[in-house]
């Protein structure tokens, strides 16, 4: 089968999403036109600048479309998909984390609620620190391709020295999830 | 106020503002410490492989906002700091290209070609030497050239430029950064499009917030800070991460690199290497001055000149360029260096930011409030223009800066290659958590999370696909500039669907913007 040049890929990709802009989401989801009549003055409605946007992504497509292919054209392949995968599951996992961790351990082992904890050590410090240690542990790992000491050391510095840095020289700075709760 | 007392005023609001400590019974200010503790953090993440200055940029914006809060007080400490880090990252990130044969950003790329090969001949000291010299002599030159045409710029800029000339300008400078930067115009003019599209989500003067999907994370639009960081940054790290994962798959190890290399520089090294730091001075300070082109092409640029000048007149038993020629060194260097003073012509006159640098500085303006770059800046009145000391007073730390380069900066600079005995593997994941933790202090929401993430995506694919991220980030920061200068011109000239053409100026601009992106798709067709 005949494979398909990676700028033609690109290519559609963007002349399908500026199409999606320009003719669905555009209209559905904008309540002035490219132009409206305000106290019978005409003036630029919020439509425009998007679809500005839009024009210019469809002309960037048949650029890439119609122009010239060059032969080691930078693609995407399988490792690109599969790493940037790893990355975004690591760092959602630190999210969820970062911010479920402090509120569950007050649910289980303390009389009040986290709300009311979320400036007390050790529990501000909860959601941050393991949720910060499973990005940074994380990451080195995959590109270990193994669990090693070294990436768990780089976990717990990373979180000591943030720590140091925002937080014990600054009362009003809040670590996550502390803002959030 | 004259000419005179403004630049008076600036120099005294660095020198005698905030006093911070005594030494030996002099006042320091503030803003000067500000200058020297950028300046050597600068030097530090130049010299570390997968950090650099933008990275630096971004973590130290959120962490200095909240030392010194949001009044215009904190202007001058906040952007002395970050151009403290412009200075110091750029001498230091030859560090790591010549050690190591690693460059530490695209521009020194060039750097490891003559660099490295004097690194294995034992003269990685000289090296470094020649580099710095290099580096500081185009950044002192192209920061004289800023400090004389910004304000001359400006002023024309006023003069001549009302509203439907700015927005033409402004369509003008995004078309010329899409089909510049980078290999391919047309995934230029992508990038634009899609910074474009982004900043326009959840904006505009409804009540209905557009494109928002009825989110109400998009409600209030991405906030600026989190998709610049994102797609720069952590675009930036993941690919880092994945270059180094592949070499674990491929080699079984990541390799770790060594050091070894001692000489000195001597006033007859300086006589040699003098014409090529000219050359590449002028080159590097011509292409900064243009919005968006960057260091990268200054740096090849003022490579292939010196080359060219260096086969010519090359005594028999020199090294050629590409086998160990300090030559070499001094004309990527001082090329490379002198775009960094004249990459804010742009930002300063007309209030442009023409590489990611002067986006962090446009940023750290916007955010604390009271400066807003552009001709505005440069009104000579006579009752006092705030605005105007604020800009003396960057050019103030500017020379500070460079004061600190020519003496320590050296000195500094080849003690960091210690930096390089940190595991990549490591450090990257550790500026991975700082950099959403400085991005979550500035707003406390987890979304600023989500939103670097989900951008940090879009510019690992961005950089793998081979689309530079440079042109997205512009179009996000100018979007909003750009519609609002439409529309308060589209309201000026009674509602003329044709305002972009309605003088001889603005028809100049829009014919370039069309000009420049034919001219350079026929030159890229017409090379491959």
């Amino acid at each position: 089968m005949r494979r398909i040049h990676p700028d033609t890929a690109l290519a559609v990709i963007l002349l399908a999403f500026a199409a999606l802009v320009l003719v669905f989401w555009l209209p559905a989801d904008t309540d002035t036109g490219l132009y409206e009549i305000k106290r019978g003055k005409f003036t630029i409605g919020d439509a425009l600048a998007p679809a500005f946007a839009g024009t210019v992504m469809a002309i960037a497509g048949l650029l890439l479309l119609f122009g010239s292919k060059a032969r080691d054209a930078p693609k995407l392949d399988t490792g690109h998909v599969k790493f940037l995968s790893a990355m975004i599951a690591i760092v959602l996992a630190g999210m969820v984390l970062m911010r479920w961790a402090g509120p569950a351990a007050t649910m289980l082992f303390a009389d009040d609620d986290y709300r009311l904890l979320r400036d007390t050590v050790p529990w501000k410090y909860l959601g941050f620190s393991s949720g910060g240690f499973v990005i940074v542990a994380g990451a080195s790992s995959v590109v270990e391709g193994r669990f090693s000491r070294g990436a768990a050391l780089a976990g717990v510095v990373a979180v000591l020295f943030i720590i140091a840095l925002y937080d014990l020289p600054f009362e009003d700075l809040l670590l996550p999830p502390n803002g959030d709760v | 106020m004259t000419a005179l007392d403004y630049i008076l005023a600036g120099v005294l609001a660095v020198i005698h503002g905030p006093e911070a400590f005594t030494l030996l019974g002099i006042p320091v200010s503030v803003t000067v410490l500000m200058v020297v503790a950028g300046f050597f953090a600068g030097i530090v993440v130049g010299a570390t492989p997968g950090l650099g200055q933008v990275i630096a940029l971004a973590i130290s914006l959120p962490i200095l906002i909240s030392i010194f809060g949001f009044n215009a007080s904190a202007l001058l400490p906040v952007m002395g700091f970050m151009i403290g880090i412009m200075k110091g990252s750029t001498v230091g990130g030859a560090v790591p290209a010549i050690l190591f044969n690693t460059p530490g950003t695209p521009d020194s790329y060039m750097t490891t070609l003559d660099g490295y090969p004097m690194t294995r001949n034992g003269q990685a000291q000289k090296a470094l030497r020649v580099a710095h010299f290099s580096s500081v002599s185009g950044d002192t030159f192209s920061d004289i050239c800023l400090f004389v045409f910004a304000p001359s710029l400006a002023i024309l800029v006023e003069r001549y430029l009302d509203l439907p000339e700015k927005t033409a300008l402004i369509i003008l400078s995004l078309s010329f950064i899409a089909v510049v930067v980078g290999r391919s115009p047309a995934k230029g003019l992508a990038a634009a499009a899609l910074g474009l599209f982004f900043v326009y989500v959840g904006t505009g003067e409804d009540f209905h917030p557009r494109l928002s999907l009825n989110a109400p994370a998009l409600a209030d639009g991405i906030p600026i800070t989190a998709a610049v960081i994102g797609v720069l940054v952590v675009g930036s790290i993941f690919s880092e991460l994945e270059k180094l994962w592949r070499e674990k798959s491929i080699a079984g190890a990541i390799t770790p690199t060594s050091q070894s290399g001692d000489g000195r520089l001597h006033w007859t090294d300086i006589r040699r290497i003098a014409p090529y730091i000219g050359r590449s001075a002028v080159i590097g300070t011509a292409i900064g001055a243009l919005p968006g082109i960057g260091s990268t092409l200054a740096a090849t640029l003022g490579y292939a000149s010196g080359g060219a000048f260096h086969r010519r007149r090359k005594a028999p038993d020199e090294p050629e360029f590409g086998k160990g020629a300090m030559q070499g060194i001094a004309a990527t260097e001082a090329a490379n260096s002198s775009v960094a003073g004249a990459n804010l012509i742009p930002v300063l006159s007309l209030g442009i930011p023409g590489n990611t640098a002067a986006v962090f500085l446009v940023l750290a303006a916007d955010t604390i409030g009271g400066f807003n770059p552009g001709p505005g800046v440069f009104r000579f009145t006579s009752t006092e223009n705030p605005e105007l000391v604020i800009a003396f007073g960057l050019f103030t730390t500017m020379v500070i800066a460079n004061i600190l380069n020519w003496t320590v900066g050296g000195v500094f600079m080849r003690c960091m290659g210690i930096m390089i005995r940190i595991p990549k593997q490591y450090l990257l994941p550790v500026v991975l958590l700082l950099t959403f933790a400085s991005l979550y202090v500035q707003q406390t929401s987890m979304a600023m999370i989500g939103f670097a993430l989900f951008f940090g995506a879009l510019g690992y694919i961005m950089i793998k696909l081979g689309v530079s991220p440079l042109p997205f980030v512009i179009a996000f920061v100018l979007g909003r500039q750009l519609e609002s200068t439409a529309r308060q011109a589209f309201s000026a000239t009674g509602g003329d669907p044709f305002f972009l053409f309605s003088s001889w100026i603005a028809v100049a601009f829009m014919a370039g913007a069309v000009a420049i992106i034919v001219i350079t798709i026929q030159r890229r067709r017409a090379s491959t």
